[in-house]
């Protein structure tokens, strides 16, 4: 019956020509591997056993057909259109790989695709169809074997050869020699990670998928020891940039892709969208900042308040404060006995806000690429930005440690002044994949500054402001409008005295602020100096003085642009910002020094791995796979066992070399067949 | 259409340059299809453009990787750049000998299309490379891979000529076609497969170069990476159209249409990466912007670490 069946269908040539029917033929043939790796998995076979019962069906399924209809096999498998069914089916097949993601568990699958409106189909080709490993699924491998198949049987065909059809024999052998080495591969393959200390050999890897050492459960035992002789982070040196923004947003940024000079002395250029221009004066590779404040008659109104504070030591603290500045209007004592407050003006009924008090407003705000944005903390909200985003994780009321280094915990009296008060808790993921803890103190920003400065990429500016609150509660508040001085304990006015310069302020067991100048129209006059001192590429603070001149109007600022200043350096009425920042940060390559070493300790084979240098040895190949930035004494190194790779590579050679004389060789080939003939 | 001005406005100068030139060749290819009394001399004058242009293209290129210390392929503007360069020097060659206006005109608009997508990705900033760029591989593999990609653009131009060229088009001495298609009698159809044959074959060893260099960066030749699989969905794709040839009932028409589609799915490949819901997954996406939806997630191998 069946043979009657296969013989009419030989004869009608069905699936020979209408490729319709092919392609419902090669879904039939992906639906038998289908339920056969149901069956595989119900009877809980591994990898191994699969892919081997695998190869055992198709040798059954290949004895079968061509026992039953070898002619009309034949006929399919060398058929032109079959080809080009089978490649295009190929091709679908590993498009479908790159829209569902690979290998993640079913509750993450559920997670993704149960709200989108195509969710139903992936979920069910993930539940069904093996969609979740779908390149190394028996369905997708039954299609590689086919392929095989065919261009076997299509090599066969073409019989005889000779040396201008040899590019079509080569080429079509080379497929099954890729799967070949590819099969072989998957039989031995070994892929194993251990995290290296210097000089501490060791044999013992652990195969795993990643370099997770949560996952290490299995050993991979190397039958010789493997040493770290050093690990170093090659990095490249630094670039400083000026950025120029010319396009104002309204809302205090820039646009995002600004135009960026080098930061060489002298350079003069036009600016982009206007005919303003630029010269940078100075640029010094590392600078210390010498700016002071200046009264000057022409700048707008802007009081400034220079006090002396005395605290008991034979050295005061020397200081301004800016009565418009909100960050600068006030000096916080480090150890939140007493804060200094310049106000242009004093209001009796705003006596109340002078005592402790909670915050009410989490706001966090980020300055990037000229942009200012900020946004109120809700813990778990994500915050996406073109090269990296940010997670909210949670709020503290101090700074998060909760143990000293012996494990005791820590009482808050002991935790330093600027770790306390609010802070927050972020998460930056870069788009290269790397995470950092962010920490963000709302009362000491420059300190989380230098906290954070590893993990924030260059050019970020990110800030915690917890607005409400008041960890105070004895001030000592300077009024310009009345020209008084007046110290505050809880709200309440507890002394007072006419603002006199140079005379002193007693306010609190021996504590003196002392105003030494009033400025009314106060500008800062900035300045850098060149820093006698050397200091390390990381530890230097680049600045350059620029100006910017306007043609039509003959007009021209000049200022100084800090390399660690985040925030644009504004112009003509905040139409220009300026940033001088670190071009990036990149590593340029990772670098460990190994030794392989038998057990009697002699040398075997020594190498710097790096990311493109493996060592190579009797098969084993050693990569350089990760590091811990916290410990520079460990490198991550994965070895990698591959027995079918040199089998793999002759099918590139072959289908290389194969394809070149099939199309430029066979002419010249056959024009000298020709001519012997003749 | 604001944005791609301030860009352009930003971008630097030998850039501007360029791309004006590339914009007024275009333009006078156009107009010299077009019947006048100077038709010859604007048609002299679109050649010289597209050749001038052309060199502005090799300078930026050249004087980039000198600033760079490396080859300028590593951002999207960089990689336009030389798609442009490479594919505007096999234009223009078969438009120099075989005087084919429609062809030149074509290849402009594609390289044109090219640069105002590099001027509104505005990564014109000289960045290092990561890591695993930094390797022997990188030169040649692009090199292969983007000479495969504007010979396989070529072929879309002369599939698109050869199915616009039908029989009954006549290629008398005044007739539009024959202005705009060459006045010789020309198989675009065997020309096109020709240029197919050489892009597959470049594209061919884009996917060898990539995997040799694969096994030294990431230990896997292969290992089912978006940006790879789309590489080899292309090849196979037209490794189709080659197959079709050789068939009576698809060679022609369809083998001409279905490799112009074959040339979206090349388009796919070097634009959509970041599009597809696996491009986490991806480490091939160096010039995209957007990040990972979850890096933590990524399973497999060790390529996350660089």
């Amino acid at each position: 019956m069946i043979l009657s069946k296969f013989k009419y269908a030989s004869n009608r040539r069905l699936f020979h020509e209408n490729i319709l029917e092919q392609v419902f033929a090669l879904i039939l043939w992906v639906c038998l591997w289908v339920l056969f790796q149901h069956l595989c998995n119900s009877l809980k076979w591994n990898d191994v056993q699969q892919v081997s019962s695998f190869l055992a069906g198709l040798i059954i399924i290949t004895g079968l057909v061509i026992g039953l209809a070898p002619s009309w096999t034949y006929r399919l498998l060398t058929s032109v259109p079959f080809a080009i069914s089978q490649l295009t089916f190929m091709a679908a097949a590993t498009a479908l790989g790159t829209l569902i993601l690979q290998e993640l568990k079913f509750s993450e699958y559920l997670d993704l695709y149960s709200s989108v409106w195509w969710g139903d189909w992936a979920l069910f080709l993930v539940k069904y169809a093996f969609a979740y490993d779908l390149y190394r699924s028996l369905w997708f491998l039954s299609l590689m074997a086919l392929l095989s198949a065919s261009t076997l049987a299509v090599a066969w065909k073409r019989r005889p050869y000779n040396l201008a059809r040899a590019g079509f024999l080569i080429v079509h052998l080379a497929t099954t020699v890729i799967l070949l080495g590819g099969l072989i591969g998957k039989f031995g393959f070994v892929r194993a990670f251990n995290e290296l200390k210097q000089n501490q050999p060791v044999s013992v890897f652990w195969k795993v998928k990643g370099p997770d050492p949560n996952d290490w459960k299995n050993p991979f035992t190397l039958p010789f020891n493997v040493r770290l002789d050093q690990f170093e982070v090659i990095k490249n040196d630094p670039e400083y940039r000026l950025y120029v923004f010319t396009q104002p947003d309204g809302k205090g940024g820039f646009e995002e892709n600004p135009k960026s000079y080098e930061s060489k002395e002298g350079l003069k250029a036009r600016l982009p969208l206007t005919w303003k221009r630029l010269e940078i004066l100075k640029a010094l590779p590392d600078g210390l900042n010498r700016s002071t404040w200046t009264n000057d008659t022409t700048s707008p109104e802007n009081p400034v308040l220079q006090i002396m504070l005395g605290t008991g030591s034979p050295n005061p603290l020397l200081g301004y404060l800016v009565a418009q500045d909100p960050r600068t209007q006030r000096f916080n004592d480090p150890q939140g006995r007493f804060a200094l407050v310049f106000n242009e003006v004093f209001e009796a009924k705003n006596l109340n806000s002078f005592q402790k008090r909670e915050a009410t407003s989490h706001l966090i705000e980020i300055t990037f690429a000229g942009k200012k944005l900020n946004r109120e903390f809700k813990k778990g909200d994500i915050w996406e930005f073109p090269v990296f985003k940010l997670k909210m994780i949670r709020l503290y009321k101090d700074f998060p440690f909760e143990k000293d280094p012996d494990g005791r915990p820590v009482k808050l009296e002991t935790i330093p002044m600027e770790m306390r008060g609010n802070w927050a808790e972020l998460e930056l993921t870069k788009n290269d994949g790397q995470r950092g803890k962010i920490l963000l103190s709302s009362r000491n920003p420059e300190f989380s500054n230098s906290l954070n400065a590893q993990n924030l990429p260059p050019g970020l500016d990110i800030r915690y402001q917890a607005s409400g609150e008041e960890l105070f509660s004895n001030f000592v508040l300077f009024s310009k409008n009345d020209m008084k001085i007046r110290s505050i304990e809880n709200g309440r006015i507890s002394k007072e005295m006419p603002l006199i310069i140079d005379r002193p302020f007693v306010f609190k067991n021996g504590y003196s602020a002392t105003p030494l100048s009033l400025l009314s129209n106060a500008r800062i006059e900035q300045k850098y100096i060149p820093n006698p001192q050397t200091r390390s590429i990381s530890e230097r603070n680049p600045a350059i003085q620029v100006t910017l001149s306007d043609p039509d109007t003959g007009k021209s600022e000049t200022a100084w642009l800090d390399g660690r200043e985040a925030r644009p350096t504004t112009f003509f009425g905040n139409n220009l910002g300026l940033i001088y920042r670190l071009k990036d940060e990149e590593a340029k390559d990772f670098r460990s020094k190994i030794t392989l070493l038998d057990f009697s300790g002699k040398t075997l084979a020594q190498r710097e791995i790096s990311v493109n240098g493996p060592l190579v040895y009797k098969g084993l190949w050693f990569y350089q796979s990760n590091y811990n930035p916290e410990d520079p004494s460990v490198s991550g190194v994965m070895v990698v066992y591959e027995p079918g790779l040199w089998i793999t590579y002759l099918g590139f050679a072959m289908i290389a070399i194969g394809t070149i004389w099939m199309f430029y060789l066979k002419p010249f080939f056959q024009k000298q067949a020709g001519g012997i003939k003749k | 259409m604001m944005n791609l001005y301030f860009n352009f406005a930003k971008a630097e100068i030998g850039f501007q340059i360029m791309l004006v030139a590339y914009f007024c060749s275009c333009i006078a290819y156009a107009l010299s299809i077009i019947k006048t009394k100077y038709e010859a001399n604007i048609y002299h004058v679109a050649r010289i453009l597209f050749l001038f242009a052309w060199c502005m293209n090799a300078y930026i290129l050249i004087s980039r990787g000198i600033v760079a210390g490396r080859p300028p392929f590593k951002t999207f503007y960089e990689s336009l750049l030389y798609f442009s360069f490479l594919f505007g020097l096999l234009a223009l060659s078969i438009e120099w000998f075989k005087k084919i206006k429609l062809l030149g005109f074509l290849s402009l608009a594609i390289i044109l299309s090219a640069e105002t997508f590099a001027l509104l990705k505005q990564d014109i900033d000289i960045v290092t490379v990561p890591p695993a760029l930094n390797s022997g591989w990188f030169l040649p593999h692009v090199t292969i891979y983007f000479s495969g990609y504007s010979s396989v653009t070529v072929a879309f131009v002369l599939s698109i000529l050869a199915l616009v060229k039908t029989g009954d088009i006549s290629l008398d001495k005044d007739s539009f076609w024959a202005r705009a298609l060459g006045r010789q009698e020309m198989n675009f159809e065997i020309l096109h497969r020709d240029w197919v044959r050489i892009g597959y074959l470049f594209l061919l060893g884009g996917l060898i170069t990539g995997g040799l260099w694969a096994k030294f960066a990431w230990s896997d030749y292969w290992a089912w990476d978006p940006k790879e699989n789309w590489g080899l969905i292309s090849w196979l794709i037209y490794g189709v159209v080659l197959h079709m040839h050789h068939t009576s009932f698809l060679k022609g028409r369809i083998a001409l249409k279905v490799s112009a589609l074959a040339w979206t799915l090349i388009l796919f490949t070097y634009f959509g990466m970041s599009y597809l819901p696996t491009k986490s997954q991806s480490m091939h996406v160096y010039t995209d912007p957007p990040p990972p939806e979850d890096p933590g997630e990524v399973k497999g191998v060790n390529r996350q670490m660089y």
